[in-house]
């Protein structure tokens, strides 16, 4: 009894409880939802990104919206993948402003550093995959780009990229074709 | 126990510390402090269920507004390409526009514009909400006004910005600026009063409290003479609280409206340089004005601030590596070098350390 009761009160509470809490105004809730979710949206902002340029606005702005719109969130147990939708959409409208900025010469090109970006713990074959799919990113509109860095390098289902982007299923079924048809033309030049 | 296979982007290396982790956080409580606390949720139900009301009343009146401009427009329709009746709503991301004039229009995101007309002759705009870079085409025949907050600014040929108040109900209601980037401009604040001319590098604000809010940014020679003689029509509102600046210019600055976002930073640092949130404020309008609007030397003075405050703000790092940047880019090389120096000597260890390092090169 006294371990199970030890055993309760030391786990973590879950993301339900601190988003009911954070919603309630406590702000140790929201304080332990931001130190649970940091790392998780940094990494994320950060792949999408290809570079540090905008990193912190991008993990800034993602937590501000979602602490913003937190009472709207009807399943507290979902926040996870709520809030994987608010970081790439954050993400996806900053690559859209820099490129924006870039075309209309009010910015500089962020290029993606792909030496500095590939931890030296990578296997040959991720190394290369990293390679391949960040050495063409630059070259693609975003809506290519994030597919296929949610799908090549996050790793996720048509059916959740489509939920974390908002993009239609076709939308992103097509867009991932246009990307990996680049990719292909890209690998065999590579080769040649 | 159960391997669990390491996924592709596990072998990404992502640049963040713990330093940063705070950093955000304190930016984090910084803007809730200014803000009100979290609603609770039956409350934040209602403003949401009054939201949508207000939402679905202003589609309802668009859709009439832009449906009578396009009944009154089927004539200008046969005569392409024209414009007439189109209202532009970026939502969340910048959107570029280009007229039949020749002239380009870069509106941020949440703007909202009115093309009232746009032809050879005449290009009138109506600046509803948010902020617009105006590159006009350079045409003596022909005017170009835009119509913001019951005022209008006209040109013949050159660069500019209008920002529009965001928070129509608030007591920035009807609140506006510009800044003049290339020629010249006339702006009225209304019908009622004589027009003021603006040079290439003046900034002008709509709001009396304003007009000196930025003496870098606005040449007194451009705009004092006129002014000096506006006959308040209302009494003055009180003036806004440090909670307040801040809250607006995070509103600001999430909405991308950098200059009105500095111009309340500033407002804040000068008002209240006492308050626990100046040295935020004043960090983040020194990153405005050196990433955004590339005005280094005033982005110095920001930064200087940060550092010499009597509080060691959680910035007070960054600020220095980011006032050898402003130096660097100003081409101050006395100052950058000086700078870089004590930077290097107090943070060796810094994250920004080596790129510090390669700044001011002789």
């Amino acid at each position: 009894m006294s371990e199970l009761h030890l055993r309760s009160s030391v786990s973590p509470p879950t993301d339900a409880a601190l988003v009911e809490g954070a919603c309630a105004g406590d702000d140790r809730s929201k304080e332990a939802l931001y130190r649970r979710y940091v790392s998780f949206a940094s990494g994320l902002a950060f792949r999408l990104l290809g570079n540090d340029n905008d990193l912190e606005d991008v993990v800034q702005d993602s937590f501000t919206v979602a602490f913003r719109t937190l009472s709207r969130l009807l399943n507290p147990q979902a926040f996870h993948g709520w809030f994987s939708a608010i970081v790439t959409r954050t993400a996806i409208n900053t690559i859209r402003r820099r490129k924006l900025l870039v075309r209309f010469r009010l910015a500089h090109a962020a290029p993606v550093h792909i030496d500095t970006l590939v931890s030296p713990s990578a296997p040959p074959d991720v190394i290369l995959e990293l390679r391949l799919v960040y050495g063409l990113v630059d070259k693609l509109p975003t809506r290519e780009r994030v597919v296929l860095l949610l799908r090549r390098v996050e790793q996720l289902s048509l059916d959740e990229i489509a939920e974390q982007t908002g993009w239609s299923l076709a939308t992103v079924k097509r867009a991932l074709v246009s990307a990996t048809e680049m990719l292909d033309a890209q690998s065999q030049e590579g080769t040649r | 126990m159960k391997l669990v296979p390491k996924r592709i982007a596990d072998y990404v290396s992502v640049p963040w510390d713990e330093r940063r982790t705070e950093k955000v956080w304190s930016s984090l409580q910084a803007q809730s402090r200014a803000r009100l606390g979290p609603a609770p949720r039956a409350v934040s139900l209602a403003r949401a269920a009054l939201v949508s009301a207000a939402a679905v009343l202003l589609v309802f009146v668009l859709l009439h507004r832009s449906g009578a401009h396009r009944a009154s427009g089927t004539v200008a329709a046969a005569n392409p390409p024209s414009m007439q009746g189109r209202v532009i709503d970026t939502h969340g991301a910048m959107q570029p526009v280009q007229l039949p004039d020749g002239s380009t229009l870069l509106l941020e995101a949440e703007s909202r514009l009115w093309v009232l007309s746009a032809d050879g002759d005449r290009v009138r705009l109506r600046l509803e909400n948010g902020s617009v870079d105006c590159n006009v085409a350079h045409r003596p025949a022909r005017t170009f006004v835009v119509e913001v907050g019951g005022g209008e600014i006209a040109v013949r040929g050159t660069r500019f910005r209008v920002t529009a108040a965001r928070h129509a109900m608030s007591d920035h209601a009807g609140g506006w600026h510009v800044r003049v980037e290339q020629g010249s401009v006339e702006v009225r604040r209304s019908e009622r009063e004589p027009s003021v001319l603006l040079q290439a590098g003046a900034f002008w604000s709509s709001e009396p409290r304003d007009r000196t809010a930025e003496p870098n940014t606005a040449p007194p020679a451009a705009v004092a003479p006129t002014l000096q003689g506006v006959a308040e029509p209302t009494p003055r509102p009180a003036q806004p609280t440090a909670r307040e600046l801040f809250s607006r210019a995070d509103s600001a600055r999430s909405a991308r409206r950098h200059e009105e976002a500095a111009s309340y930073l500033a407002q804040l640092v000068r008002r209240f340089p006492r308050d626990p949130r100046a040295p935020l404020a004043a960090f983040q309008l020194g990153r405005i004005r050196l990433l955004t609007l590339h005005q280094h030397e005033a982005a110095i003075q920001a930064f200087s601030f940060v550092l010499e405050h009597p509080t060691r703000s959680p910035f007070f790092e960054d600020a220095a590596a980011a006032r050898v940047e402003a130096a660097d880019k100003l081409g101050d090389l006395a100052r950058c070098v000086a700078w870089r120096d004590r930077f290097i000597e107090a943070h060796p260890r810094s994250a920004s350390a080596e790129r510090v390092r390669r700044m001011c090169p002789r």
